[in-house]
């Protein structure tokens, strides 16, 4: 499209240049118009080449789940979907804290078919860091989310381009089909399939090779884990301040507000991570989420709760459950919250004990 | 605002509403233009305004004071020079010399330091403080006439299609098209809407996805030899998708309107040599050094040792223009030390003048190209460490472990390349045939498939993540 300079005979140029414009206009109508039609049995993959968080996306755009997981990738690890007999949706991605968490539950609020049951599976690494980050969250937004929080927090403002990109992906068949096109090319190109999708039930990438990937195969040391959680640390302390909290209050509200069951549940994470975290960190973690749920009334199941002894065969590293840990962890949690269904404990009020029956 | 955000696909239909209505008085048009330009410009944060005008302002009434009394017209120039360089040095240059003189206290043993201090940069301003000077100097050396109409000078300076990524423009260029009434063809109009998509093509398509290769190498503590090869590569074809892609854009919203900008770049990396490449790359900016800096200090003149001195001086400079770091001042100095190099013998031939042709042909591209490319190693870095360690591992061969290429990455690298390439042997051929390819614009299926396809590539594979122009930052 190199800009012409003479202007001789510029008129049945100009003639061919508008009809050229046209007809690839007209085209992209036609590709707009049966992109729409192509785009629900279009397949969804993970790691589509954009990452966790976009498949995330995509899979909460096309599913209406009854039950729902929330979390970051521990809480992908440490829930085998495939041990709960509901439709259920692991929404839990990579690094996903509070702020992320809240971006998805905005997004579920307004599904016409809400889910009746979300479970939160939280570790302090949800409450890490004092301010806003913004990292992730705005791949869930809409304009009002976004108006909402640019509103609020001068921060959030600059991701705006993102918004802009989300409606779009929303309103548009061709933009729809954006993630899955490019998954298939880069799988393609890579000579890769489409991972199994935890989103929908399958085994993550770690699962799928099985329980042998375990701490006793020697996946982490003492210096590695040392390593991480020096990494983490902020003038050698473990930064949980009140911005992802008040998130996470934010989630509570919400689940309220929109009659959906909520139950925060402690993740675990392996023995040799805890024991180079400051010893204050889970302390002060189990306090905050304690005040929390006893003010708002939320269910919180702590990992004492469910008589469950976890061992160094059922972590794959000092964050992640493996696939023996998850199904231990999942039936541990399942007995446990068909307790509190058959007790109709108080704890049980956000969205009211019927949720339950959502397990 | 960016051109590539839909805020600005917003504004540009308003712009050019108003621009037509308007184009006839060329004195309602500017004073439009001009509205458009600072609400352009403003966007971004509206206290800049005072910059633009405070340097609008003061090189206005230099140049009317220059002409009208020579006696004191040095004096004016100085004033003028140091106000707009005082700007540039408060808002660019500062905090690089205090933490610079913070470095070497603390190297004295002077833990105390000078403090720290971080002004927000704003965006352009070396480019539009180097357009205002260059008037001023212009009026000064008489090759113009100082401006008597103080709107369209402003217009002049902060013009919205060029006025925060260049061209660089120089008075003689623009005055005369914002003194008389617009006349917007057909032709202008098809050139500018296809500058436009190009551009945007450049930039959201090619450089916005060649970052994503780019840059994890760049925040790796030890990538491989590969990896690093490969970023060197994607980095060269980034800065210049992004930097052309931007001036297309410039070039191409000015059409619309019946303006014509400069050409800011020729087929850059066709050059077999520095001096020819700095005839083709950023070209506005290597003229402004050549005609305000070089010159000045005697150019080529005196032969010897003060032309190196000149070339070093100059290309420093040019470096630091880019930012203030020390490693865009060694880029600078690297690419000196290639002019230079390229006056000696061996080189001198290779580079060679004309068409590239034959081995040597190929031969002298192909050393500068990978010339050029390791300094642009020196322009990505953090800093000038990680400059060192990473020659030292390409060098090498060093590199253990998974690489952080993958196939997708290097296909797009040679995507990159033979769109590059594929362009500008397509625009060479061009110029050489006298036009020829105008030829096979007069049907319309190639016009369409041109479209469709850029028009999938933008939809499908463009990254809307709001990444800067990287230009946008000097």
């Amino acid at each position: 499209m190199a800009a012409p300079s003479s202007t001789s005979s510029s008129k049945p140029r100009l003639r061919a240049w508008l009809t050229g414009l046209l007809v690839s206009l007209g085209l992209l109508g036609l590709a707009e118009l049966g992109s729409r039609w192509l785009r629900s049995d279009f397949p969804l993959g993970y790691y589509m080449a954009e990452g966790e968080a976009f498949a995330v996306r995509e899979n909460l755009n096309r599913q209406d789940p009854d039950l729902v997981i929330l979390g970051s990738s521990r809480a992908r690890e440490a829930l085998a979907l495939s041990r709960l007999d509901r439709e259920a949706a692991n929404l839990a991605f990579a690094a996903a804290t509070a702020e992320e968490n809240a971006a998805i539950m905005r997004v579920l609020i307004r599904k016409a078919h809400k889910p009746a049951l979300v479970i939160y599976a939280i570790t302090p690494r949800q409450l890490y860091g004092s301010k806003p980050a913004y990292a992730q969250g705005p791949l869930f937004w809409n304009l009002d989310d976004y108006q909402l929080e640019c509103a609020a927090h001068q921060s959030a403002c600059p991701p705006r381009s993102q918004i802009v990109h989300n409606n779009l992906q929303a309103g548009s068949g061709l933009f729809g089909l954006r993630s899955s096109l490019r998954g298939v090319l880069h799988n393609w190109v890579e000579d890769k399939h489409f991972a199994e999708n935890p989103v929908q039930g399958g085994r993550s990438i770690w699962h799928q090779r099985g329980p042998e990937l375990s701490l006793l195969g020697g996946m982490v040391d003492e210096d590695r884990v040392q390593a991480y959680v020096r990494r983490l640390l902020v003038d050698g302390a473990y930064p949980m301040g009140d911005y992802q909290l008040d998130r996470l209050t934010e989630i509570v509200e919400l689940a309220r507000q929109n009659g959906i069951g909520l139950v925060l549940v402690e993740t675990p994470v392996a023995p040799i991570l805890r024991r180079h975290l400051p010893p204050d960190v889970y302390p002060r973690f189990h306090q905050m989420i304690t005040e929390l749920s006893q003010e708002k009334g939320v269910a919180w199941v702590k990992l004492d709760e469910l008589n469950l002894r976890l061992l160094d065969a059922d972590f794959l590293d000092q964050s992640h459950l493996n696939l023996r840990g998850a199904v231990r962890f999942t039936d541990a949690l399942r007995q446990r919250l068909g307790g509190l269904r058959r007790g109709q404990e108080n704890l049980w009020v956000v969205g009211g004990a019927r949720k339950l029956k959502a397990l | 605002m960016r051109f590539d955000s839909i805020i600005f696909f917003l504004f540009l239909p308003l712009a050019l509403i108003g621009f037509f209505w308007s184009r006839k008085s060329p004195r309602a048009r500017n004073a439009w233009l001009l509205a458009c330009s600072y609400l352009f410009y403003g966007w971004w944060d509206w206290r800049f305004l005072f910059l633009i005008l405070l340097s609008s302002s003061v090189d206005f009434l230099a140049a009317t004071q220059i002409e009208k009394n020579s006696a004191r017209a040095r004096r004016w120039l100085v004033g003028s020079v140091v106000t707009n360089l005082g700007i540039l040095f408060s808002f660019k240059y500062f905090g690089f010399f205090v933490a610079s003189a913070n470095m070497l206290l603390a190297q004295l043993g002077l833990e105390q330091g000078l403090g720290s201090f971080a002004v927000m940069l704003p965006v352009g301003i070396s480019f539009y403080t180097f357009q205002s000077m260059s008037y001023t100097i212009d009026v000064y050396r008489g090759e113009i006439k100082a401006q008597k109409d103080p709107l369209l000078f402003a217009l002049y300076v902060s013009f919205f299609p060029q006025l925060v990524a260049g061209p660089i423009e120089r008075a003689r260029m623009l005055f005369p098209q914002f003194a008389r009434p617009s006349s917007i063809t057909a032709l202008g109009f098809q050139q500018g809407v296809n500058l436009i998509i190009w551009g945007l093509f450049k930039k959201v398509v090619l450089a916005d996805n060649l970052a994503r290769v780019v840059d994890p190498v760049f925040a790796a503590t030890a990538p491989d030899w590969f990896a690093i090869l490969l970023a060197c590569y994607a980095f060269a074809f980034q800065i210049y998708f992004d930097f052309s892609g931007y001036t297309d854009m410039a070039r191409g919203v000015a059409k619309l309107m019946g303006f014509e900008l400069s050409l800011n770049f020729r087929m850059p990396y066709l050059s077999r040599g520095p001096q020819d490449f700095w005839r083709r790359w950023h070209i506005s900016l290597s003229q402004w050094l050549r005609d305000y800096l070089y010159k000045p200090l005697g150019g080529s003149k005196n032969g010897g040792f003060l032309t190196l001195r000149n070339l070093m001086l100059t290309m420093l400079l040019g470096g630091l223009w880019h930012g203030a770091a020390w490693h865009y001042l060694w880029w600078g100095v690297f690419h000196g030390l290639l002019l230079l190099l390229y006056r000696a013998k061996p080189l001198a031939s290779l580079a060679g003048e004309g068409r590239a042709r034959g081995v040597s042909g190929f031969l002298g591209w192909f050393v500068f190209f990978h010339l050029c490319t390791w300094a642009w190693m020196l322009f990505r870095v953090e800093e000038m460490g990680q400059f060192v360690w990473f020659s030292m591992r390409l060098f090498a061969g060093q590199g253990t472990g998974p690489s952080l290429v993958s196939r997708t990455d290097i296909l797009l690298v040679i995507f990159s390349a033979l769109v590059l390439f594929g362009s500008d042997w397509l625009l060479g051929r061009h110029e050489q045939e006298g036009g020829t390819l105008h030829k096979c614009k007069s049907a319309w299926a190639p016009q369409a498939l041109m479209f469709t396809s850029a028009f999938v590539a933008l939809i499908f594979f463009g990254v809307y993540d709001g990444s800067p122009f990287i230009y946008f930052q000097f």
